[in-house]
């Protein structure tokens, strides 16, 4: 059947977050319970599970090179896990309030961190484990991403304002106004020359960031984005999110083909996508919902 | 802060801090006081904070009716006063408001149930509207408040209503419920009353800025 996923996984959890290890045998989603399963990504079956947390979690985010954790509870604190050990390697103190956005850059030195109530992002040193940079910013932070030199930082906040930061010298190098309702999903592509921001106006907006210049809006989302992923090519790109009003209601998970802007695939999904991933060869696609499954799906059709 | 319980130090401190010694040189000691005990009666809290929210839209046109004829929602007047710390006017103020529909869905297409307000000579607001629906992550019917004025640190809030079913008809005991609502006094006590051709609601919220 078309509208039938290729594997299920299953999880005791919610999972908050999916990615594929490098070499696209496994799929790992890191769980609400503070634990991050491994699935064989050919057979749908639980190879492994790392416990390492047992706060009631909050922001969360998983390296870029899928060797950290970074979360924060209700508490003043962020707290970062070296992923192969299971061990906290930082206890990041010294807040005023606590933290809800998060994001690793790529070359894993740096943790940046947003507060609702503080309207500025800290950057973080992850070899030492001390606070670096206090960046300020726009009203409700909506996302934090980093570029994959990990030269800028990106922010985007529900004052609808997304500001980039230079994150060796802490200058603040672009402001995007245009956009007229928040965005929640970030993403940058590989080479880094484009990145894209998707929100409550279930647009993708594509720009380039020599002048940070609108180039593309992908349309046709039925539901606001809140996750969005790109192939390690950077030619197919995923895209979820929720229903505004009603979680509960099904909403669908857009795959798009980059270089035509079509829609190779409307996947269904039950409701709140929480995470979507693409396998190294960009031919799987995963989808974490509500429900505390992962769904593994073709990207393309069938011919 | 009661006047008895100062010492002369604090309340000249006081005074100094609010700027009624400018002129303190050519006042007796008790006109100072009794100017002193005017700014503190006059001086209020700032309004308490609440989250943005993710569906904030920049832009809303400044319109007293968000009300089309016709519209299925319960009609409600929102209106209020909006001061500083000191009790006093402010200039420029822009007041964005916005919230969902009768069902809980918010318009990102347009700016329906969106308005940017400004205050009159005597710092009133009013808008007329709908009571906001309900929707799943925030059970709690609520306006959203942007408030900004030259000199004012930007303030950010929420008003809910007391006679939410969410507050269980006891908005003293139930407005932290489910940790949605932070702060009891953003929970405002509604009138409802007969007007032309059907019952309508009516809230109070003024609003009190803080200077950057």
């Amino acid at each position: 059947m078309a509208d039938t996923p290729e594997r299920i996984l299953t999880a005791e959890a919610v999972v908050r977050q999916v990615a594929f290890t490098a070499d696209g045998a496994s799929l790992m989603g890191v769980c609400q319970d503070g634990q991050v399963r491994f699935w064989d990504a050919q057979t749908g079956t639980l190879q492994r599970t790392i416990p390492w947390s047992k706060d009631d979690l909050r922001g969360l985010t998983l390296s870029p090179d899928r060797k950290l954790l970074a979360a924060s509870g209700p508490e003043k604190v962020i707290k970062v896990w070296e992923l192969k050990s299971g061990e906290m390697r930082h206890r990041l103190p010294a807040l005023s309030v606590a933290p809800g956005e998060l994001a690793i850059s790529p070359d894993g030195k740096t943790l940046a961190s947003n507060a609702e109530a503080e309207n500025s992002i800290r950057l973080w040193d992850l070899a030492t484990g001390t606070q670096r940079q206090v960046l300020p910013d726009g009203l409700g932070n909506s996302g934090l991403l980093f570029s994959p030199d990990s030269s800028l930082l990106v922010g985007a906040n529900t004052d609808t304002v997304i500001r980039v930061w230079h994150t060796g010298t802490g200058k603040q190098v672009a402001a995007i106004e245009e956009l007229p309702v928040a965005m929640f999903a970030l993403v940058f592509s590989p080479d880094g020359r484009f990145f894209g921001a998707a929100g409550a106006d279930r647009t993708i907006h594509v720009f380039e960031t020599g002048g940070w210049k609108k180039v593309a809006a992908l349309n046709g989302q039925p539901e606001m984005i809140t996750a969005l992923a790109l192939a390690p090519q950077g030619r197919v790109l995923v895209a979820g999110g929720f229903d505004d009003v009603t979680v509960k209601n099904p909403v669908k998970v857009l795959v798009w083909d980059v270089p035509s802007r079509s829609v190779l695939r409307t996947l269904p999904a039950r409701h709140r996508v929480q995470s979507v991933a693409i396998s190294p060869d960009a031919r799987w696609v995963a989808v974490a919902d509500a429900e505390k499954t992962v769904h593994i799906w073709a990207a393309a059709p069938k011919a | 802060m009661k006047f008895s319980g100062l010492t002369r130090r604090q309340a000249l401190e006081s005074c100094i801090s609010r700027g009624l010694l400018l002129s303190g040189a050519a006042m007796s000691q008790t006109k100072l006081f009794a100017a002193w005990q005017a700014a503190e009666a006059a001086a209020q809290k700032p309004t308490a904070r609440e989250v943005l929210g993710p569906f904030y839209k920049k832009g809303a046109p400044n319109m007293k009716q968000l009300r089309p004829a016709g519209d299925p929602g319960f009609p409600l007047t929102v209106a209020g006063k909006v001061v500083n710390t000191k009790g006093q006017l402010v200039e420029g103020v822009k007041i964005d408001i916005w919230h969902s529909d009768h069902h809980g869905r918010y318009d990102l297409v347009g700016f329906k149930y969106r308005s940017q307000l400004t205050a009159d000579e005597k710092g009133l607001y009013s808008v007329e509207t709908i009571l906001p629906g309900h929707y799943d992550d925030r059970p709690a019917q609520h306006i959203h408040y942007l408030i900004s004025a030259p000199g004012h640190k930007t303030l950010v809030t929420q008003a809910y209503f007391a006679t939410d079913p969410f507050f269980e008809g006891d908005p003293d005991k139930k407005f932290a419920k489910r940790n949605i609502v932070h702060n009891r006094e953003l929970v405002r006590p509604v009138s409802l009353y007969e007007g032309p051709g059907a019952p309508r609601a009516a809230i109070t919220f003024d609003i009190c800025l803080e200077t950057a």
